[in-house]
């Protein structure tokens, strides 16, 4: 179990370096990154355009920019942000907390009613064919659009996202829920008279856990996707929409440092997840 | 179920590229004594604010995105496929390598990788180039979740009985590749197609609303959507919707096109 986490661990951070590296590649690798609007001003004097060159002469070799940044990055400094010429923790710092409450609503919200209407369906299949229906209908609508009539509706942003990520969360939850149900000792445990709510907590919903908390991490991923498009569309101030603007305003600081950022939340999240998955997975196995 | 959802999308595509021959106007010609036209005998779905007719408008969208999505998804398609099956097929460090690739792109929301590598590109580019970069890069992209499927189902024949038979009997390397392995994976190929499909129809459509994908005054199902913002003060409600109830279609079409196993989970 040791070496699981430790190799868990290693492989985290390995993805999380290999991930800051490729954005700080793609930025520096795109056309018109060493050349600032300004320059194309007749009127800049050649000792301010020499001062410019100057500053983004570190920036050139992409190795030496991203070994110079990730050993800042572990002193806590993420560099300053080129467009809003602060430091890029404390931008992240400021919007953090407005994305995470986002997040953690919107999880709750999907998780919530994904699980419970998955139950709902194995406890009466004969509903099927509407709650089909709505998944399809449901994944037929993109974040964007979602965020577009949150925002008409003047509802909460968390709502919105709750939306977003309930269909796919629905799918997985009801296949596993099902794939457990149709097993042949659940069926059996069903014959001999068990009640239904037994029957859902420890023959469908208890064996599904480790998968479900497999899935759990990669939520966390797909809802930081969603809070890009909602926290720009419905314009709440939080890490998502910075991670716009950044992109827009080719800051490559600030783009790589929330990369990072972005990157080790939803790491983490998944390799927590993946840890306890296999915790219980391992403890059933002894048992 | 499945006929009716081919049918609906060959008659989809048929409309879009028939379209421009069928209806009075293209997409880009404009009508500046008609603007925001409620739907009538010219104009099905009416006109936008510039004056520009709706239904060609949405015909053209439906055009762009069912003949390129497709495309992007081909594209990554192939990535993934070469990816996958070399990762399953080779094992050792070069499916740890592929293993690992696969890894990075999941990690991060694809989104965020997405509006980096789409803004970092030149976005004053001429609509078409627009439309090519949106769909080249989803394509480019998008690979990661289907390699990973391949890969699986790669080693997964691998282990199988039949191709330990076929080896036992001598079969040569690409005999057992092209006769045996990639046509018992061609389900896994057509399904992560399908899937890919939609999924791109969907992020084209979310890139279109930050701004980031089709530029005007070529459209998209994606980029039509931007005008339901004027749903509540516009009687055209219809020529508003349209494009939203056909992405939706669209892309239910594509989910029961699934096998019925993917499709229930």
């Amino acid at each position: 179990m040791r070496n699981a986490i430790l190799r868990r661990i290693l492989s985290s951070l390995a993805t999380l370096a290999l991930t800051g590296l490729a954005a700080a590649t793609l930025l520096r690798l795109a056309p018109g990154f060493d050349v600032e609007v300004s320059e194309l001003d007749g009127r800049t004097s050649a000792e301010t355009l020499r001062q410019m060159r100057e500053a983004r002469a570190g920036e050139q070799d992409i190795v030496s920019f991203y070994g110079r940044y990730l050993r800042d990055a572990l002193q806590g400094d993420l560099g300053r942000s080129r467009s809003y010429e602060v430091p890029v923790t404390g931008l992240i710092a400021e919007r953090l907390p407005v994305t995470l409450k986002l997040i953690a609503w919107g999880l709750a919200g999907a998780w919530a009613c994904a699980l419970l209407l998955a139950l709902a369906n194995i406890a009466f299949p004969k509903v099927e064919l509407g709650f089909n229906l709505l998944t399809a209908v449901m994944l037929s609508v993109p974040a964007g659009l979602v965020a577009l009539l949150i925002l008409m509706g003047q509802r909460p942003v968390a709502l919105g996202l709750a939306i977003a990520l309930f269909p796919k969360l629905f799918s997985y939850s009801r296949g596993l829920f099902k794939q457990n149900a149709a097993t042949g000792y659940a069926l059996a445990a069903r014959a001999r008279g068990l009640s239904a709510a037994s029957f859902l907590s420890r023959y469908v919903v208890w064996p599904a856990s480790p998968a479900l908390l497999a899935i759990l991490g990669l939520s966390v991923n797909a809802a930081f996707g969603g809070a890009i498009l909602l926290e720009t569309i419905c314009d709440l101030p939080g890490v998502g929409q910075l991670a716009l603007q950044a992109a827009l305003a080719r800051d490559l600081p600030l783009l790589v440092g929330m990369t990072l950022f972005v990157g080790a939340l939803t790491v983490s999240a998944n390799a927590v997840t993946d840890l306890a998955s296999l915790y219980l997975t391992r403890g059933r196995g002894r048992a | 179920m499945k006929r009716l959802a081919i049918a609906l999308l060959l008659a989809l595509l048929l409309a879009g590229v028939a379209g421009q021959f069928l209806l009075p106007a293209r997409y880009d010609q404009q009508f500046r004594d008609q603007t925001d036209a409620l739907p009538g005998g010219q104009h099905l779905l009416g006109t936008d604010e510039l004056g520009r007719d709706r239904a060609a408008r949405l015909l053209a969208g439906a055009r762009v995105s069912l003949l390129l999505a497709p495309a992007a998804s081909v594209l990554a398609l192939v990535l993934a496929a070469v990816l996958g099956l070399s990762a399953g097929w080779f094992g050792g460090w070069w499916d740890r390598g592929v293993s690992t690739l696969i890894d990075l792109m999941i990690s991060v929301p694809i989104f965020l990788v997405l509006i980096t590598a789409r803004a970092v590109l030149p976005l004053n580019v001429s609509p078409v180039t627009s439309v090519m970069i949106t769909f080249l890069l989803l394509g480019l992209l998008g690979w990661a979740g289907s390699a990973r499927v391949i890969r699986g189902a790669c080693r997964t024949q691998l282990n199988s009985d039949y191709i330990l038979r076929a080896l036992a009997t001598g079969c040569s390397r690409p005999r057992l590749l092209f006769v045996h392995l990639l046509p018992n994976l061609w389900p896994v190929l057509r399904t992560q197609f399908i899937v890919a499909v939609p999924a791109f129809i969907l992020d084209e459509a979310n890139l279109s609303l930050l701004g980031l994908g089709v530029a005007e005054p070529l459209p998209s199902l994606g980029s039509l959507l931007k005008e339901l913002t004027h749903l509540p003060s516009s009687p055209n409600w219809l020529g508003l919707a349209a494009p939203a109830i056909l992405l939706a279609i669209t892309v239910c079409a594509f989910e029961f096109l699934l096998p019925p196993k993917e499709g229930s989970s």
